[in-house]
Formats: structure tokens, C-alpha cells, sequence
């Protein structure tokens, strides 16, 4: 206790010096754990944007579907085998989906779309398609009607009421030819999905695909991310492995799973580089003030006082530095996170375009982990351990005469 | 005189062998004719089935068909109940296709006529343009040799100049003594086998001996073919050029 006041003392006897290490050392937090929380929101966003509301974490396919994706390598809907997987532990839902390639015709534009047959109830839990709906109203369980994506509808120009003609090929090379009113539009926050999607109810989606009874897949909706290893296992022991395979968002999504993976080296590279230049701040400090204090260091050696007491008393003396500093910084970092997380950084003008080419929203997010506050937290302290050790050295190896000559 | 008589025997015997020889062997162009004339006849109406056979399914589409020289044409399609009441027509170079379910007439695009006829290893073109074989193509006479115990001419055609064919060159087995074609080859522009088309069982229709089983099987995928089975044909019985209409594909049943 004594020396925690001693040393809390000590450090307010010299305030600008105290005030230069300690905000060099909030800065180094806030930029760390913003830097951090910004990228890790933005790969969580582009997750949640392209799994979580489109394909899911888990899907249950036929076998041969994932290499060509034809709309003949279908597999039959079971009910029995929906509800042994929405069993297990970790699953909310198993979601019945039929999905393929159409040409959407009105008037005279027509374009390739997507058209993607779901049970309205099960696909909104996990999707929230609902809440996207800006125009007109939400599909019904077996639903006559479709919704449109919204630049899709402002592409081939229809509105809520109007119909549209569907054309494809469909199940073992049917003419797929259907006309559909639309009941609502949608916007999704994809930009590539928000060109290309049609949504309608499986009933319908398989009798224009000439398919009825057929899947192209179950998506599994389970509770959380994390659970996926432990959920994969069980499903595909349910499955008849024959026939069937469990994918991962992993598998299907491969391409983002990279995208992420080296935008998240790239970003921890440049951590890095931060973290010697603020290793280096803050080695100069504490060099700077080993050499300002080595006469009051030779005095009370002199005086009789313990080399390793006085060791002691520098390093409690760092910590609490570092805690002052970290402290704020983890303060002012949570306020400036808080603040993004509500309310994300849209991006404007060409890199707008740029993060859309590449299909991603462009919205920079932030995550509220707590993890990543501790870690900046220990980083910066562990900093400060091995910047200390220059004081401790010099401590243990000043000679006292030429100490008190300085 | 004596001279002069001579020189009229020789040149008669001349004159004659020339058009005998002219009678035992004909032209390349003229066996093409004579096996497609006898395949379409100035106009034919038929009903045909076609089953697409693929490694793990199978289905087939029943359909009508009329056609009127090499360039009119039109076919029906009678099942199954899905797809029933869909219309393609030639024609001259214009293909259509009408779908009821939809209103819709839709002009194929050239683009579209490599691709597959309603799925099956029959490309558009080939449904449609079958008779070009006489007009756009140059034809040779390779040889003559056995198939399926008759012996047939073999003969290559090549697409003549500046002529919009799809394919590099043809090659086809026709039958000497009834002008049936046996075989073809279709080899694309960098003269790889695509496809082979195999004519067998030989009926009568209304009179005339015909093949009736066509199977089509492609090079690249196997355990693909797609078999038309013609189950009857009338030929030579007048069909007006107005009946291939826009108009008329809507009407038709």
C-alpha cells in the first residue's frame, strides 16, 4: 500500500511529464481499439449481409447441386428430415428453399434475375425480409404473387400490382413460363442481390420450376455463429451422407471467407506498425526520465534505500501511468464506438461504387466486442513491461558517485 | 460421207455413255436433295414423340410438326400438359416461339440457335433449319461403304462461303437404293466431333418406306441422347405459306 502511494506521488511530482506518457499511451488504445472495432464490424457486416440474410450459416443439398448448381440436381423436401435437424441443439429453424436463374420480363426491358421460392414464415426468422419490404406488402404462405428487389423493380420499371412474366428453364428441362403480380418490393442491403432477386413462395416457385416436392436446399438458422462446429457434426450424421451434404458458410461463401481473412492481416499489419512506433514513444519517456532522475536515484541509494525497493517503486510507478493512460483511452474509445456502432459510417462518392462493384455494402460498421477492448488494453500495458525494464536495468547497474556527480 | 457417219456414231455413243454415266453415279448435291426430299417432301404434317435421355432421368415431350419446302416450319408441342400449347415456326431465317401460359411470342435471337431445342441435344437450329443442308452447304462424296447392311455414299459437306452455319463440316451416311439417312456427323469449326444423328427402323408412312427412330448423341456428354420416335407423317399435301404465321401460332391445335 505504501508504495502504491509512494509511487502514485511520484508520478504527479513531474505533471507534464505524467501528462505527455500517459495521453501518448490513451492514444495508442483509442486508435488500437478503433482501428479493431471498425474492421471487425465491417467483416461482421458483410457476414450478416451475405449469410446470416441470404444462404445461412448451414445448408443441406444434394450431393452434385454445389458443383454446377442446375436446377436438376435438386433434392426431395422432407418434412420428417426438416423437423430431426430443427431438433437439435443450437437450431432455431430449417428453412425449405428452392432457388434458380429467370429471365423477368415488363414491357419491353427484360433481365436476368434470381428467383428464390421460400416458406415466408421460417425465411423472415432468420432473414427479416420482412422488415425490408419498402413498398407493398409481404408474401403469404403459398402466395400467388412475388417481391422484387428494388433495383431490380426500377430496372424492369413495375410497381406494387403490376405483373411480371418469368421465363426459365426448368426441372429436367421444362419450359418454365409463368406471369406473377407483384406484391411488394424489397431492399436489400447486398447490392448485388438487390439487382438480381425475385422472392416468392416455395408452393409456386416449384410449380413454375416444374419441381414440386424438390429442394435445392434446407438452409439450417441456427442461434449463433460460434455453434457451427458443434451443429455441423449432428447434421450430418442425421443426413443420408449418400445423397445429401452439409455445407458450411465457409464452403459456400469462399470467396468472402478470403476477403476477410486478408483484409484482417492486412489491418493487423498495420497494428503492428503502430505498436512499435508507440513502443518506441513510449520507451524515449521513460528513457528520458531514468536520466532526469538518476541524481534522485543516487541519493537514495546512498541514503540506504534498497535497490530492488527502488526497482519496485519505478515499475508500480509505470503501471499506474499505464493504467491512467489506458483507462481514458478505453473511456474516450467506448464513446467514439458507441457512437458508430448506432449509427455506421456510410461511404459516399467513388468508393461508393468501388465496395459495390466488389457486391459489398458500403457502410463501415463497428463492433462492440469486449474482447477487443482487453486485448488493446493488455497490448499497451505489455508495452510498457518491456519499456520499463530499461529504467530497472539502469537502477541495478548505476554507480552511486557518478549518480550523485550528475 | 462414209467419214462423216463415223464421226456421228462416235459422237452419239459419246453423248450416250455420258448421260449413262451420268444416270449410274450421281452428284454429291444430288443424292443430298434426293435424301432430303424424301425426309420432308414439298410439304409434310407429322406427329412425333422425343425422349431426352440423361445419366439419372428421362422425359419425353409429344408435338406436331408441319413443314413446306426447306423454309417454312412449325412445330406443336401436345405434351406434356405443362409445356402443351407452346409453338415454335420458321420462317425463311426468323424463328419464333410462342408460349400460351405467358402471351408471349418471343423472336429467337441467332445467338440462340446453338443452344438446345427445349432441352434436348436437338439445337434450335437443327429442329429448325434442318434443310439447309441443300442450300448452305458444298458437297463431296468421299466414299462408298456398308451401314447397318446397306451400302450408303458417304458425303462431306462444307459450308459454303460467307454463310451464317454453325457448324465446321457434316458428314452423312445416305443409303444407295432408298436415299435414307443413315448417319451424321456434325463437327464444329475446329472439326471436332459434336454430335452423331443414327436413322433406324424402317416403316411405311402413307406409302413410302422411311426411318422412323432418330437418336441424336452428343460427344461431350455421355450417358446423353435425346431419341425422336415418328409415329405418323403425310407428305406432298398442300399447306399454304400463310398457315406459318404469327397469327397462326396462336390458333393452331
Amino acid at each position: 500500500m505504501e508504495i502504491i502511494k509512494l509511487a502514485w506521488r511520484n508520478i504527479w511530482r513531474n505533471k507534464r511529464r505524467t501528462i505527455i506518457t500517459a495521453s501518448s499511451l490513451m492514444f495508442a488504445v483509442i486508435f488500437g481499439v478503433v482501428m479493431r472495432s471498425m474492421q471487425l464490424g465491417t467483416y461482421d457486416r458483410m457476414i450478416d449481409s451475405a449469410v446470416r440474410q441470404y444462404s445461412g450459416f448451414i445448408q443441406v443439398q444434394d450431393s452434385s447441386y454445389w458443383k454446377d448448381k442446375t436446377i436438376d440436381d435438386l433434392m426431395p423436401d422432407s418434412m420428417a428430415l426438416r423437423q430431426r435437424i430443427a431438433k437439435l441443439d443450437g437450431v432455431i429453424d430449417v428453412l425449405p428453399r428452392l432457388e434458380s436463374f429467370a429471365l423477368i420480363s415488363s414491357g419491353n426491358k427484360t433481365k436476368g434475375a434470381f428467383f428464390m421460392g421460400i416458406d415466408p414464415f421460417f425465411d423472415d426468422e432468420m432473414t427479416q425480409i420482412s422488415h425490408k419490404v419498402v413498398q407493398g406488402r409481404f408474401i403469404k404462405k403459398d402466395d400467388d404473387g412475388v417481391l422484387l428487389s428494388q433495383r431490380l423493380a426500377a430496372f424492369v420499371n413495375v410497381n406494387v400490382g403490376d405483373t411480371i412474366v418469368l421465363l426459365s428453364q426448368g426441372y429436367h428441362a421444362v419450359t418454365a413460363a409463368d406471369v406473377f403480380p407483384v406484391r411488394g418490393i424489397v431492399k436489400i442491403p447486398n447490392p448485388k442481390l438487390d439487382k438480381s432477386l425475385i422472392v416468392g413462395s416455395l408452393k409456386k416457385v416449384q410449380e413454375f420450376y416444374g419441381a414440386e416436392g424438390m429442394l435445392t436446399s434446407m438452409v439450417v438458422n441456427i442461434k449463433s455463429r460460434n455453434d457451427i462446429d458443434k451443429v455441423l457434426p449432428e447434421v450430418r450424421k442425421i443426413i443420408d451422407s449418400g445423397s445429401l451434404v452439409a455445407l458450411s458458410w465457409t464452403d459456400m461463401n469462399k470467396e468472402l471467407k478470403q476477403q476477410i481473412e486478408s483484409d484482417n492481416v492486412s489491418g493487423q499489419i498495420m497494428l503492428a506498425i503502430l505498436y512499435v512506433v508507440i513502443f518506441f514513444g513510449i520507451l524515449g519517456t521513460i528513457i528520458m526520465m531514468t536520466a532526469e532522475r538518476r541524481k534522485e536515484f543516487g541519493v537514495m541509494v546512498a541514503l540506504g534505500m534498497h535497490r530492488y525497493y527502488l526497482a519496485l517503486i519505478v515499475f508500480v510507478e509505470t503501471i499506474l501511468l499505464g493504467l491512467v493512460g489506458a483507462v481514458t483511452g478505453e473511456i474516450v474509445s467506448l464513446g467514439i464506438v458507441a457512437y458508430y456502432y448506432t449509427s455506421p459510417i456510410k461511404i459516399g462518392g467513388e468508393m461508393k461504387d468501388i465496395y459495390e462493384q466488389f457486391g459489398l455494402e458500403p457502410v463501415l460498421a463497428f463492433s462492440k466486442d469486449f474482447g477487443i477492448f482487453m486485448n488493446q488494453f493488455y497490448i499497451v500495458l505489455a508495452l510498457l513491461f518491456v519499456a520499463v525494464l530499461y529504467s530497472i536495468v539502469k537502477i541495478f547497474g548505476f554507480k552511486i558517485i557518478d549518480a550523485l556527480h550528475s | 460421207m462414209k467419214r462423216y457417219n463415223i464421226i456421228l456414231i462416235i459422237t452419239s455413243i459419246l453423248i450416250a455413255g455420258l448421260f449413262i454415266q451420268q444416270k449410274a453415279n450421281l452428284t454429291a448435291t444430288e443424292i443430298i436433295v434426293k435424301a432430303n426430299d424424301l425426309r420432308y417432301g414439298e410439304t409434310s404434317e407429322g406427329s412425333m414423340d422425343m425422349t431426352l435421355v440423361r445419366p439419372t432421368w428421362k422425359r419425353s415431350i409429344s408435338m406436331k410438326m408441319w413443314t413446306k419446302g426447306t423454309d417454312y416450319s412449325m412445330v406443336l408441342i401436345t405434351a406434356p400438359a405443362k409445356e402443351k400449347g407452346q409453338v415454335f415456326m420458321k420462317r425463311k431465317t426468323e424463328m419464333w416461339n410462342w408460349i400460351p401460359k405467358i402471351s408471349r411470342m418471343i423472336k429467337l435471337p441467332p445467338s440462340a440457335m446453338s443452344q438446345g431445342w427445349m432441352g434436348s441435344d436437338y439445337t434450335n437450329d437443327d429442329m429448325m433449319n434442318e434443310g439447309s443442308l441443300v442450300k448452305k452447304f458444298n458437297h463431296k462424296i468421299l466414299r462408298i461403304e456398308k451401314f447397318e447392311d446397306m451400302d450408303c455414299y458417304v458425303i462431306e459437306s462444307v459450308p459454303k462461303e460467307d454463310d451464317d452455319v454453325i457448324w465446321g463440316k457434316k458428314v452423312s451416311w445416305i443409303s444407295k437404293n432408298d436415299f435414307f439417312t443413315l448417319k451424321t456427323e456434325s463437327y464444329d469449326e475446329d472439326m471436332y466431333l459434336v454430335k452423331t444423328e443414327i436413322a433406324s427402323e424402317i416403316k411405311i408412312f402413307a406409302g413410302k418406306r422411311l426411318p422412323s427412330k432418330f437418336e441424336i448423341i452428343p460427344e461431350d456428354n455421355s450417358g446423353n441422347k435425346t431419341v425422336v420416335v415418328l409415329r405418323e407423317i403425310v407428305f406432298d399435301k398442300p399447306i399454304n405459306e400463310s398457315f406459318f404465321s404469327q397469327q397462326n401460332m396462336k390458333r393452331i391445335r
